[in-house]
């Protein structure tokens, strides 16, 4: 026993596989992934219900080019006369469907290629490796830029570059807990009694990484819509349909800021830092729950208090 | 020392084969064009033989394993192709442009690094205290900002007081040195300023984790025991090693700089390789497109190269391991 | 044995409790006191987690900012833990230096080793320039380690090259308690053999207090001229090798001897203490050692036995001292 260990221990105690509820409840106990956690429902519910809320079109001309903000329509008009606030609730179902779904299809490939890379291992995993290698130096937006100027601009397409450029992360962590947990005893168990290759990862692979994989989940969200964002304002969003980007490409392109319009260009930009903000503060959560490292400081400003009571002798 | 030039040798094998992954990818990319990148040049009113004459300028009418041989040729030689919009060489075309983005990214950079460090050294320093959430904080959410956003957001605030368009005033000619040059730090100070306040929030997280982490080892107690103080022990013993995972982590981050870098350029219309790529894919602009994505590439590769060569001069680990 | 009329080291009542995460304390040295004079070898022997370490952190002020720590804490007649961080440091390394556990990375990875003697040297005055890098090498000599040592990085030495720079790092400045915090876990028998050795040794001819930490109770009755059973944070039972391995009164250390396999004797074979130590994030109302206890009685569960003194530092703390096991 030594100093660290017991003092680490004391002020960490290291949670073994988490399991769901106890996953939870860490989470709870973090304000930042309480806030996270907030910020998304309140945009997801926006999203949903957002129709609703206002009775305007979303190519509907309800008053004067760049008119200010009024009871009517608490965010003015844009270029063309129509309402933000229905432009930005519309916004919000596109961005957010762009980042949940590329988030999804990055965690289908990265998984995959994770998982087959460790549990294949020789040549498999090399050159998946290398793939993997690659694909982390290759610069992401210039990357995406070329794909998506080459398929050309839709939302199935801004799904699928943003998906298939942003696995890397998810394939790394599931192939190191692929190999670690190889070897483990149940994992032998059950390859000696003859369970399929599936069946093991599904059974006994997945489980252990769900709190780490549902964290790479999240924070890839907040990535594709910050790229959803990037690749919309360079004009290769689908120009049929309204998202955050396609706003702040817009507020851009006409003449938001010399007309002084600044309802047309605050709130989309808003929009996308709360969304990326919330899912990140949720995702780094989720990670430092799954994986809790030792909270001690050897240094700190503070030192040990010392108290005036007594202990146990009486 | 020969464990050092064997980790060396290494990475250099490494990045070779990733380069020329990179190179082929760049040419099987573009050439996953339905049709091919002649057909989908917008000029209005081009007839079949004009099309048939630029697939022939461009060697598009070979099959593609001899196309594929001749872009490697043509490459060996430093020719990256003709541009499609102004008809220079693609590589004259960015050897420009990197000359007028380096003084942007290199200054934003900058400020992003100081106040990336001072945010994460002192949360980790004063960590779990006001001062710390608040920092980190304000680091996320500056993170979380899209680039383009913010630098329209700048504008927006500093209204009219810095020039907020290209690298100079076109205007100004004949003027003294100081002139100039006051006009060119007018002109650099807003797309500098975005580019710093994008990208500094990872520093200050990467930054400060690693200090955390770093202020946890048994060495900084040992320092402790010896009699150090505090400053003492962080100065002598924290810092240097808390940098080892920061110089690894910076090279990997130039990849997210750039997408920044292209953003801001946009917005700026500052003339760097941003704007080059930008207007690239408005006019699709393939050659251009091409070279520039292997240009930014291939200098990622280099700087975690570099980076690599750097981490054996800090840690002995690696130079004898 | 001499005995100086003053102890370099004199801690009474000793409590250490740290903050859990979730809000709630735990109570890691309850009421421990530890004394050592000049030139004197004190073991301290428990198992894992029953405070031993903490409170050798306690003595040196390096407890985390977690923790919180009541009693009384002197080191050669001043009182530190009034003074503060301040005071401990005064005496760090100069009079109170450690060795730290051999599973540990005490030693910076990325300084040399001569960098790693030297810096202590220079920070309390002992030597500087190239005094002090004549010093360094006279020092790992002194540990029994050719000088290329000094040019070498942590990870290109072995665990028993590493305690033996440790060693050499701890008497740089001529401390007078050396603290050793298991110094030769995670080594194998044959180095920890010669560790073990080389401290003994050395600590007598340089006239030094030792502080030996460890689980081995056969080993500080060969070694140490005065012994403290630790369990649960409290010291259950302390006196002399001879009194602990003739008459012991705490059925915990009886069992810790019956426990410790001892391979040059034909004894019986080694006994299990059934059970594990307690919780010390829960408050126990009896002797932390009833449950496990083979001579528990009713009293026991529900009353905490004060410590008997015996006098000459000799003590236990156990209702029914000396049943037979």
């Amino acid at each position: 026993m030594s100093a660290t260990t017991t003092l680490a221990s004391v002020a960490a105690p290291t949670s073994q596989p988490t399991r769901p509820r106890r996953l939870l409840a860490s989470v709870r106990r973090r304000p930042a992934a309480v806030a996270g956690a907030t910020i998304l429902a309140t945009f997801v519910i926006l999203a949903l219900v957002g129709p609703l809320l206002t009775p305007y079109g979303v190519h509907q001309r309800v008053g004067e080019v760049y008119a200010h903000p009024s009871a009517a329509h608490p965010l003015g008009l844009d270029d063309a006369g129509v309402d933000m606030l229905t432009l930005l609730i519309a916004g919000t179902r596109v961005s957010l469907f762009v980042g949940f779904a590329a988030s999804v299809v990055s965690v289908i490939v990265g998984g995959s290629i994770g998982v087959l890379a460790g549990y294949a291992g020789g040549w498999v995993d090399g050159a998946l490796m290398r793939l993997t290698d690659y694909m982390i130096v290759v610069p992401a937006l210039p990357l995406m830029i070329v794909v998506a100027t080459v398929w050309g601009p839709s939302v199935v397409h801004m799904v699928l570059v943003i998906g298939l450029l942003m696995w890397t992360s998810t394939a790394r962590l599931l192939r190191a807990q692929v190999l670690s947990l190889r070897e483990r005893a149940s994992v032998r168990r059950a390859r000696a009694i003859g369970c399929g290759h599936w069946r093991i990862a599904f059974r006994h692979i997945v489980p252990e990484v769900y709190g780490l994989l549902g964290a790479t989940t999240v924070l890839t969200v907040s990535v594709a819509i910050f790229y959803e964002a990037a690749l919309s304002f360079l004009g290769l969003g689908d120009p049929g349909t309204v998202s955050w980007g396609r706003l702040i490409e817009m507020a851009f392109e006409r003449t938001a800021i010399s007309s002084g319009a600044w309802w047309a260009i605050v709130p989309p930009g808003v929009c996308v830092a709360l969304v990326v903000l919330g899912s990140s503060l949720l995702g780094n959560a989720l990670q430092d729950a799954a994986n809790p490292r030792a909270a001690i400081a050897h240094v700190s400003p503070r030192t040990f208090r010392v108290r005036a009571e007594r202990g146990d002798r009486r | 020392m020969p464990a050092a030039l064997a980790f060396l040798l290494r990475r250099v094998a490494v990045a070779v084969v990733t380069v020329f992954v990179a190179v082929s990818a760049n040419f099987f990319l573009f050439r996953a064009v339905p049709g091919d990148a002649a057909s989908v040049v917008k000029v209005p009113g081009m007839t079949a033989e004009q099309r048939q004459q630029i697939r022939a300028e461009f060697g598009l009418d070979k099959p593609l394993p001899n196309q594929y041989l001749s872009y490697l040729r043509q490459l060996t030689h430093g020719n990256l192709g003709i541009s499609f919009e102004n008809r220079k060489p693609v590589a004259a075309n960015l050897a420009e442009a990197v000359v007028n983005t380096m003084p942007m990214v290199v200054v934003g950079t900058l400020i992003a690094l100081v106040i990336g460090f001072a945010t994460g050294l002192f949360g980790a320093w004063r960590r779990g205290t006001a001062v710390d959430a608040a920092g980190l904080g304000t680091a996320l959410a500056f993170y979380a900002m899209p680039a383009q956003w913010l630098a329209l957001m700048l504008i927006l605030l500093t209204n009219g007081l810095f020039p907020s368009g290209g690298m100079s005033d076109v205007f100004l000619v004949d003027a003294d040195f100081w002139t100039m040059m006051r006009d060119r730090i007018a002109h650099l100070l807003l797309p500098a300023l975005t580019f710093g306040l994008a990208s500094y929030g990872q520093y200050a997280v990467i930054i400060r984790s690693s200090m955390l982490e770093t202020l946890g080892e048994d060495y900084v107690l040992t320092a402790r025991a010896k009699g150090f103080s505090n400053w003492a022990v962080v100065r002598r013993h924290a810092l240097r090693n808390a940098m080892l995972p920061i110089t690894t982590l910076i090279a990997l981050s130039l990849g997210t700089l750039m997408a920044g870098a292209i953003l801001i350029e946009t917005v700026f219309s500052w003339p760097g390789v941003g704007l080059a790529i930008y207007g690239a894919v408005r006019a699709r602009d393939y050659p251009m497109l091409q070279g520039a994505f292997l240009l930014l590439t291939c200098s990622v590769i280099l700087c975690n190269l570099l980076a690599d060569t750097l981490y054996l001069r800090l840690d002995p680990r690696i130079r004898t391991a | 044995m001499t005995s100086a009329p003053q102890p370099l080291v004199d801690a009474r009542d000793v409590n250490v409790w740290f903050d859990l995460p979730d809000g709630r304390e735990l109570h890691a040295v309850r009421g421990a006191d530890v004394r050592v004079n000049s030139r004197e070898k004190l073991g301290i022997v428990g198992e894992s987690g029953c405070g031993k370490s903490t409170l050798l952190m306690a003595l040196m002020g390096l407890l985390p900012a977690t923790a919180s720590v009541s009693g009384r804490i002197e080191v050669m007649g001043a009182d530190l833990l009034a003074g503060g961080e301040r005071a401990f440091r005064a005496h760090r390394w100069k009079d109170l230096a450690i060795v730290f556990q051999g599973a540990m990375n005490a030693l910076n990875p990325v300084i040399r080793v001569q960098r790693q003697i030297v810096e202590a040297l220079e920070l309390h005055e002992v030597a500087s320039g190239m005094a002090a890098v004549h010093r360094a090498s006279d020092l790992v000599r002194l540990v029994g380690l050719p000088e290329g040592v000094l040019r070498k990085f942590n990870h290109e030495l072995s665990g028993g090259m590493r305690q033996r720079v440790s060693l050499a790092m701890a008497l740089a400045c001529d401390p007078r308690v050396l603290l050793a915090d298991e110094p030769t876990t995670a080594l194998d028998m044959m180095v920890a053999a010669q560790v073990l050795a080389l401290i003994d040794r050395l600590t007598r001819e340089l006239d030094l207090a030792l502080v030996l930490v460890t689980h081995d109770l056969p080993l500080v009755t060969r070694t140490c001229d005065r012994i403290q059973v630790m369990y649960a944070g409290t010291v259950v039972e302390s006196g002399t090798p001879a009194d602990i391995y003739h008459q012991p009164q705490h059925p915990y250390t009886r069992l810790l001897f019956a426990a410790t396999a001892d391979v040059h004797s034909d004894g019986p074979d080694p006994v299990t203490i059934l059970g594990a130590p307690p919780r010390l994030d829960q408050v126990v109302p009896g002797c932390a050692f009833e449950p496990r206890c083979p001579h528990s009685q009713a009293r026991c569960a529900t009353d905490v036995p004060q410590p008997q003194s015996a006098g000459k530092g000799r003590s236990w703390a156990c209702h029914y001292p000396g049943e037979s096991t």
